[in-house]
């Protein structure tokens, strides 16, 4: 297959992406469409020239794009983190690194370090399961992207996600924090 | 102190940056079910904000990727197959009209060629007797270039026979 046709192929489909990125309202700081054409096209095309038989094309190119894209996600956080901007620098002249990060930083009554590491160690201390499940809907998953990540039903994974709160808040209480859950 | 879910997940993103393999994300959707090694795999991309968001944007583009390798499949394929002449039934019928055609074909490309030899045969000889050159025979009295010669010439004449380097 020729270069120009694959590219074709990938601008005849490009609305789906766009449509997956801009429906969700997901925003990866670092990643854009082009980035993830650019990278996968030269992956593909390597393919295809090696006539290597591949045997779910669809399932690799699937696995081809979330590893392109976890990868400029990680090396565009690396350079932020890297690389803080002048504005950034206070007047003892260290800089303010969490103005740049793409994380929303907590609420000022979480400021205290002592008891964001007591919090994340009571995520922790939760069985397994749960643990994944509790993370996994901290990141903004919903049940059924935490379905397609772990393997479990749509079920378990409500199950673990629901279980995995409620254990959590257990946990929280004997800290004196009262956690208020939908 | 009262804490609800957006604060705790605010909290939880900003301490989530262990670090991630690149390959982590494949793995997580190569396989079929869940097993020790996926859920902690997912762990991993939960445990990083950055890649968990990354990984939330390429979860929506499955339908993206089956369109692709639709379309890469089918132009890969050769006419042949697009046609639909993979299923053994059709490739069947396809063979036993080329043999009949060929049956049909061979016989009159033989005449044919007969007559075209009959024809280049007859188009040589007529040819060959308007040809002037061809009908004179050389060796005859009459043939100059086998009358003449150059020792008849006498010696005197002849310039080059007399001229020197010296």
């Amino acid at each position: 297959m020729k270069r120009r046709r694959l590219e074709q192929i990938f601008l005849e489909h490009q609305h789906l992406i766009e449509k997956a990125v801009y429906s969700q309202n997901i925003q990866v700081t670092g990643v854009t469409a082009d980035d993830v054409y650019q990278e996968v096209s030269i992956k593909l095309f390597k393919l295809l020239e090696s006539d290597r038989e591949i045997e779910n094309l669809s399932s690799y190119i699937y696995r081809t794009a979330a590893n392109v894209i976890i990868d400029l996600a990680r090396k565009q956080q690396k350079h932020e983190q890297n690389v803080a901007l002048p504005e950034d620098q206070d007047e003892q002249g260290t800089y303010r690194t969490d103005l740049v990060s793409p994380v929303a930083e907590p609420d000022r009554l979480l400021a205290d370090k002592q008891l964001q590491q007591q919090i994340m160690a009571a995520i922790a201390d939760l069985p397994e399961s749960r643990r994944v499940a509790v993370k996994l809907r901290l990141q903004g998953y919903a049940v059924k992207e935490m379905a397609e990540l772990t393997g479990w039903s749509f079920y378990k994974a409500e199950n673990l996600s629901k279980r995995g709160m409620l254990a959590l808040k257990e946990k929280l209480k004997e800290l004196d924090i009262d956690y208020d859950f939908e | 102190m009262t804490l609800n879910e957006k604060q705790l997940a605010d909290l939880f993103q900003h301490n989530s940056t262990q670090e991630v393999s690149a390959d982590t994300a494949g793995d997580c959707l190569s396989a079929t079910e869940a097993s020790s090694s996926r859920i902690q795999k997912a762990e991993q991309l939960a445990n990083h904000s950055a890649a968990a968001q990354a990984m939330k944007l390429a979860l929506s583009l499955r339908e993206w990727s089956q369109q692709v390798a639709r379309s890469i499949e089918q132009s890969r394929r050769s006419w042949f197959s697009q046609l639909g002449f993979n299923k053994s039934y059709k490739t069947a019928v396809v063979t036993l009209s080329l043999a009949v055609a060929f049956v049909v074909t061979v016989p009159n490309l033989v005449t044919n060629e007969m007559t075209i030899d009959t024809n280049t045969t007859q188009s040589q000889q007529s040819v060959h007797q308007n040809d002037v050159i061809s009908s004179n025979p050389f060796d005859t009295q009459s043939d100059v270039l086998n009358s003449s010669g150059f020792d008849s010439t006498p010696a005197l004449q002849d310039k080059l026979f007399d001229g020197s380097f010296g």
